[in-house]
């Protein structure tokens, strides 16, 4: 069982990872007006004809 | 050595009026406060320092009101108060913006503390699984070791970040002397985490991370949804609470100096910048002659209106010109205009009460827990020395009882209601009215403004037999803006009819006299051709033609115009006003909740008899006076029925005062907005008729919630007295138990039973 002395000090450096993801995650808000994501798709103008000189 | 006094310490104590009694009474804005606890803290520093006959803070409005023996102790409490880490001030510094983004900061914080906690109970329960299954001699005791270790690394951002509020409340409680419901918490989490310590190479003794990593998730997780739901309730609450000037500019010879709106006098002149809310209601004097005004506050209508000079502004609106030149109107009835800008801001600035109930229980509570750990302790650890099974019982005793869901049984379910509330438009001023309407037998109505809302469909106009019609255009224009300067519905119908239909210009008027006798009519006179003439408008008898007979069921009001004495000119108008198309289907869903409806109307008694019949009233009475109506409403109370007034609070004032609970209808004046426990944001009865489904569930929830958690810690205590239960169980029994308070709660949002 020594892979256990490799393993579990490896699961706490992921841990400490995710925790720090889950920091950046909730201090840009990320988890706030989830509802705005959907409306950003819709604001998102990609069609072709954005610039009509090039088309 | 007191630290010199800012000036804004010193306005503060000016800002203090003297009560007859001798007294000195204020009101101040508080700012840096993020919680309920906060305005307790708050309380505890001014009975500390002394000098305060009444302290209290509304965490809702954040507002704080006092009493003192003396002008200074306030400033030394906004020392203390700055000490602590809050603002006391008379200026709202504390604008909605910055309170948003403290909000939002603090809703992060929550939930990140949450996240790193069950994030660290994952990992840590895997760590600690093994032990549970095998004996260490089969795990092997290194790799025993190493995950009891992985285990002491993640507790340590569990103790340090996640806890972290809990020990700062503690802490603050220790300092102040108080017994709070963290301290337990705490205690339980430092002798868990302090034994395992201890014990982490021992291999034959237990660790309890596990049990810290669970309880801190579940607490955090209980603290989370109460507080996002706090703070969706709170903003719902604060659309009704303004952010009212504390106080307003003077004209101080050529300039203009800041005075608190308390010592404004009756018809003193003062200023408003864009976008201030109107602390009194006031007349518009001329600087722009023409400003719009938000009166969504008071009417709920959204566009703004169009005021021009002599126009009044009821308070609570909202300036949205650059500037506003106003003048302060006494207020009908004789209540002086302090009393009114005093009335309002205490309102908004006194405390619910069951706070306190609360909060006088819980210390007694704690105390027998922290009683019971000791016992729990010393009986283990002495009398059967076994310090093993001593740390396990002390600890389960301590974790298993749940000051939380005591705590929160009753203010929860109170919290949803006014929140269910709030959604379908009735704003709960008072909590503690919701456990009196419960119990509310009898419904005493207003009818105008009221039953009917404050449009009117059609008015008309007509002349008086025997007396010569106003015709005369001056006249005509006199009225109207005599009948603008009220808010009684009656008046702005008229004012709106005589302006569209017979032409008025609503030219300014320069009154020598005006008075608004509540529940009668206005009076005012004014100079024409040289001469005073006298204009009233409102009942047959304040217009002193009480031989006239009202001859249809409308709504009635004449006004005369008394050149000389005898010499009486006359105009009738008949008001027909809305009615909300589901009133008859909702009085009736009130009657047969088993209520006693009754109208009592300032409206002549036949014209009251015969207004809507298929409404299910069991009495109307017509012609009555304000103190009529605050007369029968005692009566009934003296044979022990509970009364609640629906009125729109133009001459109930003292109604809504006797009454045990009280509705504001929509656009109701300031005063009674302030003095009532429910205000209707829509016109009709549908808000009444919710308020009184809610009462009745709030209660019964409440009801099965203090009984839960007195069960649960009744049974849970003793038996991790006896040492049956092992720290874990004990921490997941406490959680789920918050848990099921919380649930329970959340059915009253929703409105199911």
């Amino acid at each position: 069982m020594d892979i256990l002395f490799l393993l579990i000090p490896l699961s706490l450096v992921l841990v400490a990872a995710i925790g720090i993801v889950l920091f950046w995650a909730v201090n840009t808000g990320q988890f706030e007006i989830s509802s705005r994501e959907a409306q950003k798709i819709l604001e998102d103008d990609d069609s072709p004809n954005q610039h009509p000189d090039g088309t | 050595m007191n630290p010199a006094l800012t000036s804004q310490q010193e306005s503060l104590c000016a800002s203090q009026l003297r009560r007859a009694d001798g007294l000195w009474e204020g009101v101040a804005r508080v700012s840096g406060m993020d919680c309920g606890a906060c305005a307790v803290e708050l309380e505890h520093a001014a009975r500390q320092i002394g000098g305060f006959s009444e302290f209290s803070v509304n965490p809702a409005s954040n507002l704080a009101r006092w009493s003192a023996s003396t002008p200074q102790a306030i400033s030394q409490m906004a020392i203390r108060a700055q000490r602590l880490g809050y603002s006391l001030g008379l200026d709202g510094t504390d604008c909605t913006q910055q309170q948003a983004l403290r909000n939002r900061k603090a809703a992060r914080s929550r939930f990140l503390r949450f996240l790193v906690a069950a994030l660290c109970m994952m990992q840590i329960m895997m760590y600690s699984a093994p032990e549970y299954i095998y004996a260490p001699a089969e795990i092997g005791v290194a790799e025993t070791n190493l995950l009891r270790w992985a285990q002491w690394v993640l507790t340590l951002p569990l103790m340090l970040y996640s806890a972290a509020p809990y020990f700062r409340r503690a802490w603050v409680a220790v300092w102040q002397r108080r017994l709070v419901m963290d301290q337990p918490i705490v205690l339980g989490l430092l002798l868990a985490f302090v034994l395992s310590s201890l014990n982490l190479n021992n291999l034959s003794h237990h660790v309890w991370f596990d049990s810290i990593a669970m309880l801190l998730t579940l607490l955090l997780l209980v603290q989370m949804g109460v507080e996002n739901q706090t703070a969706h309730a709170l903003k719902h609450l604060s659309g009704l609470q303004p952010d009212l000037p504390v106080q307003v500019e003077v004209p101080d010879g050529a300039a203009w100096k800041p005075t608190a709106v308390a010592q404004l006098a009756a018809g003193q002149m003062y200023r408003l910048n864009e976008s201030q809310v109107v602390p009194v209601d006031s007349e518009l004097i001329a600087e722009h002659s023409e400003v719009w005004v938000d009166e969504a506050m008071r009417t709920g209508e959204v566009d703004p209106v169009l005021k021009k000079q002599g126009d009044l502004i009821q308070a609570g609106s909202r300036i949205l010109s650059t500037h506003a030149h106003l003048r302060s109107v006494p207020l009908a009835g004789g209540d002086s205009l302090t009393a009114l800008g005093q009335l309002l801001l205490q309102a908004l600035a006194a405390k619910p009460t069951h706070q306190d109930k609360v909060d006088r229980i819980l210390p007694w509570f704690v105390f027998s827990v922290l009683l019971c750990a000791l016992g729990t302790f010393l009986y283990w650890g002495i009398y059967q020395s076994n310090l093993e099974l001593a740390g396990s019982a002390t600890l389960a005793v301590l974790i298993v009882t749940c000051p939380c869901a005591l705590a929160l049984a009753l203010p929860l379910v109170r919290l949803f209601g006014i929140r269910r509330l709030a959604d379908v438009g009735v704003l709960v001023r008072n909590p503690q009215a919701l456990d009196t309407l419960a119990h509310v037998t009898v419904v005493a109505m207003d009818k105008t403004g009221t039953l009917t809302s404050a449009e009117a469909v059609q008015v008309r106009h007509q002349a008086v037999a025997g007396l010569p019609e106003i015709l005369d255009n001056r006249l005509l224009n006199a009225i109207c803006m005599l009948a603008r300067k009220s808010v009684h519905p009656l008046s702005k119908a008229i004012a709106a009819h005589l302006f569209c239909t017979l032409n008025a210009q609503a030219t300014p008027v320069q009154w020598l006299q005006f008075d608004e006798v509540a529940g009668e009519g206005l009076a005012g006179t004014f100079q024409l051709d040289g001469q005073p003439v006298e204009l009233r408008l409102g009942s047959v008898g304040h217009c002193g033609l009480a031989h006239v007979r009202n001859t249809d069921n409308q709504t009635f009001a004449c006004c005369t115009v008394n050149f000389n004495p005898g010499s009486l000119q006359a105009l009738s108008f008949s008001v027909n006003l809305q009615v909300d198309q589901a009133l008859v289907s909702h009085m009736s869903a009130l009657k047969e909740q088993g209520l006693n409806l009754t109208m009592l109307s300032g409206d002549q008694a036949q014209a009251v008899q015969r207004w809507m019949p298929e409404l299910p009233f069991s009495s109307r009475l017509g012609g009555q006076t304000p103190e009529d109506k605050t007369r029968w409403i005692a009566d009934h109370q003296a044979r022990h029925a509970r009364v609640a007034m629906v009125g729109d609070g133009l001459n109930d004032s003292g109604a809504f005062a006797r009454a045990d609970v009280s509705f504001a209808a929509a656009g109701a004046s300031t005063l009674s907005a302030g003095q009532a426990d429910f205000l209707l944001l829509q016109p009709g009865v549908a808000g009444v008729l919710e308020a009184f489904s809610t009462a009745r569930l709030v209660e019964q929830v409440g009801r099965q919630n203090l009984l839960w958690a007195l069960a649960y810690n009744g049974i849970a205590v003793p038996v991790a007295a006896m040492g049956l239960l092992n720290p874990w169980m004990a921490s997941l029994g406490m959680g789920l138990s918050s848990l099921v308070v919380f649930f329970n709660a959340l059915r009253v949002k929703r409105g199911n039973l």
